[in-house]
């Protein structure tokens, strides 16, 4: 075990006998990740102040209103993924159970103590900071995946250790967070789960029963539109956005309008004309509709390329790494990012219904932010263990 | 040592890897690819139209000049207040919103409130046409209040009318869009408007002007100006004219009056009064039209009341009003029928009786519709839109006409023995009612100066209805002018295959046919130019806003009617009827005056009552000098509340006092007769107890100068008094109200001065000056004595008279 490393430091002396054995244990991060997430970082603060200053002016009065704050998390991130990435990730592992546990208990707490009634998301902490307890049981889930994969792995395709624990901890979390209610995120934490378990080792029938399953549900939800409410109205005005220009399609339409004034090159950075009202909350969830508008499909295409970049380091991390819990580690955040980004251009370019999902490294937010760079620090300490070549 | 990933694990990752960038990224690239690259310009298309916003540039419309330049319509900037609901942030705001609008702008407090409830809406106009002032404070108010982008102005622009009442029938008015809705401003709306541009500008979803400037302008383009072959300083004087004939003889049906240039048909003034405030056209000023209103309310409230109604007779078809109210609102009402016809009280019976009675709606309605004929009524141009019967004044044209076809000749006699018989019915000359005979044997110079109908009957009959129609047409008055002015009406007249030897004998004397005032004097000036018909035209030019003229009107010969020998001929014999005739009253000393009379009937129209029209329209059309007629006028009173009065004492004063002001003004110099000159002093006519115009002309006959005193029409006093030696050329003070005192001035010492000297000192004074004695002039003897004596007080107008010594003072 390798329990005794994790408390050192970065530059602290290694034991001869290790170093001797292992030349390669513990090697510097894996740069090319590093510098893919600064690139997202930086081109994703460029963006969020372009799309955000005309809305930050009219309602704040100050167009530096988001980026001011998000700048600042984002330093505050940096550092703790350069922190983190020094740390020793096996320690997780110690507080994998610790970590499930608070979140469960932020995640009833947050139904009771919340800032806002309509979605019991945030915890209030002072004055306008809150927290959000499903971006930890984003990180959590993670944690105590790889945990119980690495733990299990040989074991994996006996039900009871490979899909029960897994379902139980996936259901409980799934269920605490819609009744949030926060479906996006739900259908995040559901996404990250299953291709953990699918990784893993889980017996593939059970991936075909739940395939099955969902076929199911939305089979239930066309045919039977009362079983779940709201689910037709939303799929109609998925379909047909333009059905209620003024009502819930107007984000959707706005969203379109903006991605398809931007062309082939965009209309200019700073030059969206969309976020100037027209789209609601152009700094949070459509983000990345500005971008499309400024910058166009090239410019669009390139920043998709830099998300499959990070995405591939990432996977490559994960299988070069000599454990399996830093390996599935890895796999689950950079699938966390991954998941994530599509979801939210799903969402914004109307290829999936509107729900509520943030864009990595885009969106403004600042505990997501944080977490998201914590989250990259951790797949970089990853890569300090793994084989992957080092430039 | 922990267990690495196994195969499997890196396998699955790679379908995980795979399934990721493939399915999840390749299906957002490629929807990313459809809506940017496949649907692109649609959406954009979509975006800008809701993103851009089209904001009208008014184009500023024209003025409208008189023929040296001044100003007499003139566009100036103003504004509407506008304010936006959906930037209110909440009630108290919505208050402070409301009260400021209210006492600012002292607008209806329930019509901001109706505005402000469109919540969502950013653009409500609360006020339009607020000047320069009040917005300027306004907006002083907002700033310091906080309310900016909640109230905020809008560009307009207003039209103005510096002379107010002047010209109004011609000029015409806008209405709120700044069209133009009557007159020249309707005529030439096209021009004075010109093209109002458009910016294309992006605006935020808020209506805001977005960081970015995307601008796109296509400017406005102004529009053009009218410079007016109108006059001001001649249309002011035929207005002052037209003004105090209006007083004088309370004509009913307003007074028409055109100036116009002989030669080019250029009208060099028109007016019709009473009239109306272009800058407030809807008001009513005619005092007539203010009576008829007066008039047409308790008819309405006793209509509503069954206090007047109608009898029907089968037999006859005929309607008779009737009821409790009939004599004191119907037979008593004296101008109702300018607002308020027969058929229009019909018909409101009719309502009233289906109805079961008028609603308090129903009154208001039949109310504002009398409002609205009266506006209509004050509106028109009487000059170019409503026949009349010319009368006297059309016998120029029968005996231009008769001439020039050779019907008859200067030497042809036509004997008047007070009547003659035309179709078994006698018709009777003006001169029988007061001297039971006839004018006798009379030449065709003898017929238009006495106007003897008779003559003009035989003159006709020897023309003939052929030849007379002939002319009748040549003189254009069977086609319009084609002045450049909107509204121009045709007259009724006989055809040649309809006209009896009765029709063409009425027609020979100018009645029984209908032209309008401005079709007469067009002819008239035919008749006198040198046998030119001209198309009279109201506009000399049309200059850009750069003062580049864009196109000029040459004056248009329609036709020769007459040849110049005839017209020359029709000069002398017009000549004799102001210098000998009825129409005395328009000479002018120093100035050969051609004209004629005219008095018709307004036969065949009734009033209210059933009972006939007896009032009479009276004209006199004049033209000067007479051997190179340069400026003609014709005025027409219809309706003077006058009974066998002819245009001969009512009219010709009016045209002579119009012409004494215009002829020096066009620079046509008074060329006096040697006696007229020898003849230094006169004795002071009685003016006293005349009318304004009668008085005027004694004394312009008189040679004469006179200035009124108060705004009376009668002369109540005169200074100098009856019979008062006084210089030709000296100037009599008219009192024309009670207690107005023109001012008393101190008399000047003059003794010791010269003749010149001393001359100049009493006339700067205001005093009239009068020399007694042998003093010669051109002899610097000084003045001995005079009378007053000096520092008395005495009135402005009073003679001074001085004494000089004999040409070799003694010692």
């Amino acid at each position: 075990m390798q329990y005794a490393q994790s408390a050192r430091s970065a530059g602290a002396p290694r034991r001869k006998k290790r170093v001797k054995s292992k030349p390669a244990e513990r090697g510097s991060m894996d740069l090319i990740f590093l510098i893919l997430v600064l690139t997202l970082l930086g081109i994703g603060l460029i963006m969020l102040f372009s799309a955000s200053y005309a809305y930050a002016y009219y309602y704040d009065g100050n167009s530096f209103h988001y980026i001011t704050r998000q700048l600042a998390f984002a330093v505050v991130g940096v550092v703790a993924l350069l922190v983190v990435s020094q740390i020793d990730y096996h320690i997780l592992r110690r507080f994998a159970l610790l970590l499930l546990g608070g979140t469960l208990f932020l995640l009833v707490l947050v139904l009771f103590y919340h800032t806002q009634a309509t979605a019991k998301r945030w915890i209030p902490i002072v004055g306008t900071f809150t927290f959000q307890p499903s971006e930890l049981a984003k990180f959590t889930i993670v944690v105590v995946f790889a945990h119980l994969i690495s733990l299990n792995y040989d074991r994996m395709s006996d039900p009871r250790y490979g899909l029960w624990p897994f379902l139980s901890i996936m259901g409980i979390i799934a269920l605490l967070m819609v009744l949030q209610p926060h479906l996006s995120g739900t259908i995040l934490i559901l996404s990250i789960g299953v291709v953990m378990m699918f990784i893993g080792g889980t017996n593939l029938k059970w991936f075909a029963l739940g395939g099955l399953f969902l076929v199911g549900a939305v089979v239930v939800i066309i045919f039977i539109p009362d079983a779940v409410p709201y689910a037709m109205s939303r799929l109609e005005h998925w379909i047909n956005p333009a059905s209620d220009p003024t009502g819930a399609g107007y984000q959707t339409l706005q969203s379109l309008y903006a991605i398809g004034s931007g062309g082939l090159l965009g209309v200019g950075i700073g030059n969206s004309r969309q976020k100037h009202l027209y789209l609601p909350e152009p700094q949070n969830d459509f983000v990345f509709s500005v971008v499309c508008e400024e910058l166009g499909f090239v410019g669009a295409t390139i920043i998709l390329l830099l998300f499959v970049l990070l995405v591939w380091r990432g996977f490559a991390i994960a299988m070069r790494c000599r454990d399996r819990f830093g390996s599935m580690l890895a796999v689950g955040l950079t699938t966390q990012v991954g998941v994530q980004t599509i979801l939210n251009i799903a969402v914004v370019s109307n290829t999936i219904p509107n729900t509520g999902i943030s864009l990595p490294f885009f969106s403004y937010g600042g505990t997501a932010l944080c977490m998201l760079l914590a989250q990259m620090g951790v797949v970089l300490s990853v890569s300090r263990y793994s084989t992957v070549e080092k430039e | 040592m922990a267990k690495t990933p196994t195969y499997q694990m890196k396998g699955r990752m790679m379908v995980v890897l795979a399934g990721m960038i493939i399915l999840g990224f390749g299906i957002v690239l490629h929807q990313l690819f459809s809506i940017q690259i496949l649907q692109g310009e649609e959406y954009q298309q979509i975006a800008l139209d809701q993103q851009m916003r089209s904001t009208r540039i008014g184009a500023k419309r024209g003025t409208i000049y008189d023929t040296n330049g001044k100003a007499l319509a003139t566009s100036a900037d103003v504004s509407s207040v506008c304010v936006a609901p959906g930037m209110i942030d909440d009630d108290e705001e919505r208050k402070n919103v409301t009260a400021m609008l209210v006492k600012m702008l002292g607008v209806d407090e329930a019509l901001v409130a109706k505005k402000l409830d469109k919540k969502n809406s950013l653009y409500e106009v609360v006020k339009t046409k607020v000047e320069k002032p009040v917005t300027d404070e306004l907006m002083q108010q907002v700033l310091e209040n906080g309310l900016q982008g909640r109230i905020f102005l809008e560009g307009d622009t207003r039209r103005y009318y510096p002379y107010g009442n002047f010209a109004a029938t011609v000029l015409g008015f806008t209405n709120a869009d700044n069209d133009g809705a009557y007159g020249l401003e309707s005529y030439y709306n096209k021009t004075l408007a010109g093209t109002p541009g458009r910016t294309l500008a992006i605006r935020d979803s808020k209506g805001q002007p977005m960081s970015l400037q995307y601008e796109e302008t296509q400017p406005a383009q102004d529009g053009n100006s009218l410079v007016l072959t109108i006059d001001e300083t001649i249309q002011h004087y035929l207005e002052k004219n037209l003004e105090t004939a209006v007083d004088e003889h309370k004509v009913g049906d307003r007074t028409v009056g055109i100036v116009m240039d002989v030669e080019t048909g250029a009208i060099l003034a028109m007016s019709t009064k009473p009239d109306f405030d272009p800058n407030n056209p809807t008001e009513i000023i005619d005092k007539n039209l203010l009576q008829a209103l007066e008039e047409a309310k308790p008819v309405i409230t006793a209509i509503a009341a069954g206090q007047l109604w109608y009898d029907y007779n089968a037999a006859t078809d005929r309607k008779f009003l009737s009821g409790p109210a009939y004599d004191t609102l119907i037979k008593n009402a004296k101008y109702l029928n300018k607002v308020m016809g027969l058929n229009t009280i019909y018909a409101l019976i009719d309502q009233k009786n289906e109805e079961g009675g008028l609603t308090q709606e129903a009154q208001e309605a039949a109310y504002r519709k009398a409002l609205q004929n009266a506006q209509y009524a004050q509106w028109r141009n009487k000059a170019v839109s409503d026949p009349y019967e010319p009368g006297s004044v059309f016998k120029i044209i029968t005996a231009a006409g008769a001439l020039e076809s050779h019907a008859v000749t200067e030497n042809s006699t036509f004997n008047c023995i007070g009547y003659i018989e035309v179709a078994d019915k006698t018709q009777h000359c003006h001169i029988w009612s007061s001297q039971h005979q006839g004018h006798g044997v009379q030449t065709l110079e003898d017929a238009v100066r006495n106007s003897c109908n008779p003559a003009f009957i035989q003159i006709g009959q020897l023309m003939g209805s052929r030849l007379f129609s002939e002319y009748f047409s040549n003189f254009g008055l069977t086609e319009l002018t084609g002045i450049d002015m909107p509204g121009e009406a045709s007259g009724l007249y006989h055809k040649v295959e309809n006209m009896g030897i009765a029709e063409l004998s009425s027609s020979s004397f100018g009645q029984t046919f209908t032209i309008t005032p401005l079709q007469m004097i067009t002819a008239a000036n035919a008749a006198v130019n040198g046998g030119k018909l001209m198309q009279p035209y109201i506009v000399k030019q049309v200059v850009d806003k750069d003062g580049n003229v864009v196109s000029a009107t040459q004056p248009v010969v329609k036709r020769q009617v007459i040849s110049k020998d005839i017209s020359d001929k029709m000069q002398l014999m017009l000549e004799q009827v102001v210098a000998n005739g009825s129409g005395r009253q328009a000479q002018i000393p120093g100035y050969r005056v051609g004209g004629k009379t005219g008095t018709s009937e307004k036969i065949g129209t009734r009033n209210l009552d059933g009972s006939e029209n007896t009032k009479n329209i009276l004209s006199f059309y004049g033209f000067a000098p007479i051997d190179n007629p340069k400026v003609a006028c014709l005025v027409v009173l219809d309706e003077p509340d006058l009974i066998n009065a002819y245009g001969s004492t009512v009219a010709a004063p009016v045209v002579g006092s119009i012409l004494a002001d215009v002829l020096p003004y066009m620079g046509i110099e008074p060329q006096y007769t040697q006696e007229q000159l020898e003849e230094t002093t006169t004795s002071t006519p009685n003016v006293t107890d005349k009318d304004i115009h009668d008085a005027q002309s004694i004394l312009r006959i008189a040679g004469l100068k006179y200035r009124q005193v108060g705004s009376g029409t009668t002369v109540l006093r005169q200074v100098p008094g009856y019979q008062e030696p006084i210089p030709k050329d000296a100037t009599v003070v008219l009192y024309t109200e009670e207690n107005v005192v023109d001012g008393k001035v101190l008399v000047p010492n003059v003794v010791g001065m010269t003749a010149g000297q001393a001359n100049k000192e009493i006339t700067n004074a205001g005093l009239n000056y009068a020399m007694m004695g042998s003093g010669i002039e051109g002899t610097s003897s000084p003045v001995i004595a005079q009378n007053p004596l000096a520092g008395i007080e005495v009135e402005k107008g009073t003679i001074v008279t001085v004494e000089f010594a004999e040409s070799a003072p003694a010692e």
